[in-house]
């Protein structure tokens, strides 16, 4: 299945699901009701970009951008991976140093490298520039041991993936 | 309870090539499960196969007091880490998050020495916020890091600290290589004005809308502090306080650089701020005509003008030029009652003003005025305004207007009453004037319900010196200051006016033309003779 929106474009794996999604900017009104929310969103001046959730397990609707509300759902043969987009202004910064969608290998993975550490889970975090635009490729594990079972997955999704210029 | 930083002596494994691929988290930062000894690594795996992958409070109580007690004779070098062994338990027994910075940095929410601002995310609706976004920076040790995981305070109920390797990312990005999350500072003012190192990329994580510690106040404070943070802190446009809450007269009241709240327990909190602000402060503030805020700064649904609604009058302030207007009750009433800036008038163009003649004030508007004179408060509109206006205004004949201009009933034209005279209006006619004796005979032949219908002229002076006349639908109005005003029309009409009319050998009329079925015909006299029309000629008598 194909999912392109936002210049980000996928071709997901079978027993495969994403969302690109890109939250609605504060003070801007809602498109449409159902995507209405109570209260105040943020405060002016943020700027959300583009998030990607992709994951070998059914996402919930409701999910952090880093993927909270997913990962508690993970078991042993679950893989996320969220790609999070950054402004312009991060391209060139050292944090941002590295070219390219990433491929991943087991030894990136660490139990301590989560938002949210949970037991058995392991999580890897590859700060990158590609088109100009700046990312956080976070994955996460359901399982450190199924590392390799899953990660050809995982990366066959990310070679999938292709970020067309702003 | 502070943060234990300490040196490393673990050897490392060599990760330095990770970097240049984009993983920059600290290849020397502990990491309690991938490097930790067989100890700890037994406590992750037991306390994995005892959670199931999911956790709640109890059972998350139960497996760590099993394995706690597991381990409480278990080896040595598992006891002699920081902290106590159930506390070190805590760092796998906790809900997975870091603690917060005023729980392990003497109870200040800030970042303790040896991490840096890193990055943040947001939760909205935060009730630590007052209803605004609530937002989340993580302090990350620099590297090398010098601090251990471990729970952050004595019970399993606290958070843990150094533990989580992760990174938000949005902050100091010219620090690649980042340590674990320190701890977490929460903040209701934006993180790129908390720390300019920081961007503004927004992350949002709802979920921990309600994450708190014993040293974090959810108290939102008093209803001005409430408003100030829903308005987003030192980051909205009332700028930062420049001096704290004070009691005034019937309420309280905090300063900003932009602005002030106000409050009362009748009206609640209410900003005003910018050149409305500055407009109210003119005006005396709350002390002033206009009293305290009822709402806070609105937009119009024209989008041309903002305002203020204060408990006696509004400030308005333009768009376009940042220009004020200031109108207080009962002139705002009265605009209100006219359906506001949608109706008859438009929007205010000045402040209230005397007149010259010191019998009035008023306020202008785009389309009209409203004058307060003599208890009254009356406004005038349109092509009625612009006549009076044309005449002399209130020093003309008809001097101040005592009603507002009013439908005839004729589903035609309207009419509007003047101290010493009317206005009158319709499409095809315009807006004329009447006064005097003139007036008197038109409203003595039924005004506009007669035959004369409605005035095409207001009155005009015929010239002589002694006279004048104004010209209705069908027919004219003539008077003198010798002679009463009478109604001459139809064919008598043209006949008067071929002799010349009032200037002409007939003179001024001294009558109204005879009723119709008057024998020999319907007779009108003039001051140099009488006509008569008689089979729809007109002769001299």
């Amino acid at each position: 299945m194909k999912l392109q929106s936002h210049g980000i474009e996928t071709d997901l794996p079978p027993g495969w699901e994403g969302r690109i999604s890109l939250r609605t900017p504060p003070g801007a009104g809602a498109r449409t009701a159902a995507e209405a929310e109570p209260g105040p969103l943020g405060t002016a001046g943020e700027v959300p970009h583009p998030v990607v959730h992709l994951a070998n397990f059914a996402l919930p609707e409701q999910r952090g951008d880093f993927g909270s509300g997913a990962v508690d759902l993970m078991t042993e043969a679950n893989v996320l991976v969220v790609l999070f987009e950054y402004g312009p202004e991060s391209v060139g910064t050292a944090l941002f140093k590295a070219k390219g969608v990433p491929t991943l290998r087991p030894d990136m993975f660490s139990a301590s490298a989560l938002q949210r550490t949970l037991p058995g889970q392991a999580g890897c975090q590859v700060f990158f520039t590609t088109a100009d635009r700046a990312f956080c490729c976070y994955t996460v594990l359901g399982r450190q041991a199924a590392a390799n079972r899953v990660l050809p997955q995982a990366n066959a999704t990310l070679s999938a993936t292709r970020i067309l210029p702003r | 309870m502070t943060v234990a930083f300490r040196p490393r002596h673990r050897a490392e494994p060599a990760r330095t090539d990770l970097a240049e691929q984009g993983v920059h988290r600290d290849p020397g930062a502990h990491d309690p499960i991938a490097t930790g000894g067989f100890a700890q690594r037994l406590v992750h795996k037991a306390s994995a196969v005892l959670s199931g992958g999911k956790s709640s409070r109890r059972s998350f109580l139960t497996r760590t007091a099993v394995v706690g007690s597991a381990l409480a004779a278990g080896p040595i070098d598992f006891i002699m880490k920081p902290g106590t062994a159930y506390a070190y338990l805590c760092g796998t027994c906790s809900d997975g998050w870091t603690a917060f910075c005023c729980t392990i940095n003497s109870g200040r929410n800030t970042c303790p020495p040896g991490s840096f601002v890193a990055g943040w995310w947001k939760a909205d609706n935060a009730a630590y916020c007052c209803g605004a976004a609530r937002y989340i920076i993580d302090c990350n040790a620099t590297c090398p890091t010098q601090c251990s995981c471990r729970c952050a305070g004595g019970a399993c109920d606290g958070r843990k600290t150094c533990c989580n390797q992760f990174r938000y990312g949005q902050c100091n990005q010219q620090i690649a290589c980042y340590g674990p999350v320190v701890c977490r500072v929460a903040t209701c003012t934006v993180p790129w004005r908390y720390d300019p190192a920081c961007t503004t990329s927004s992350a949002t994580d709802n979920r921990t809308v309600e994450h708190g510690a014993p040293c974090l106040t959810t108290d939102c404070g008093t209803p001005i502090a409430q408003k100030y943070a829903a308005m987003g802190g030192t980051s909205s446009v009332l700028g930062p306080p420049l001096a704290p809450e004070e009691a005034i007269s019937g309420g309280r009241r905090r300063r900003y650089r932009n602005g002030n709240i106000y409050w009362t327990a009748a009206l609640g909190a209410h900003e005003v701020h910018g050149s409305i602000f500055r407009e109210y402060d003119r005006q005396g503030g709350f002390a002033g005509s206009y009293g305290y805020p009822t709402a806070d700064t609105r937009t119009s649904s024209d989008r041309r003008t903002r305002y203020v609604n204060f408990q006696q009058g509004r400030i308005y302030s333009f768009v376009s030029n940042s220009a004020t207007v200031a109108i207080p009750n009962p002139f705002f009433t009265k605009h209100e009652s006219l359906r506001g800036v949608s109706g008859y008038l438009g929007y205010p163009i000045n402040n209230v003003r005397p007149s010259s003649d010191g019998r009035s004030t008023y306020v202008n508007f785009e389309k009209g005025r409203i004058y307060r004179f003599d208890g009254r408060v009356v406004e005038i509109h349109g092509a009625v305004f612009d006549h009076h206006e044309a005449i002399g205004g209130v020093r003309s004949p008809i001097h101040y207007p005592v009603t507002d201009l009013l439908p005839v009933g004729d589903g035609r034209g309207k009419v509007q009453w003047f101290e010493d005279g009317f206005l009158w209006y319709s499409p095809t006619t315009g807006a004329q004037a009447l006064w005097g004796t003139i007036l008197g005979r038109f409203a003595e032949n039924g005004h506009v319900e007669g035959y004369l219908k409605y005035p095409r002229s207001s009155i005009k002076a015929v010239g002589d010196g002694r006279g004048a006349f104004a010209k209705f639908e069908n027919g004219d109005i003539y008077g003198s200051l010798t002679t009463p005003a009478h109604q001459v029309h139809g064919a008598v009409l043209t006949y008067y006016l071929s002799r010349g009319g009032p200037t002409g050998a007939l003179g001024y009329p001294l009558s109204e033309l005879d009723p119709s079925g008057t024998a020999g015909g319907r007779y009108q006299r003039f001051e140099g003779g009488r006509i008569v029309y008689r089979n729809g000629t007109v002769t001299p008598a």
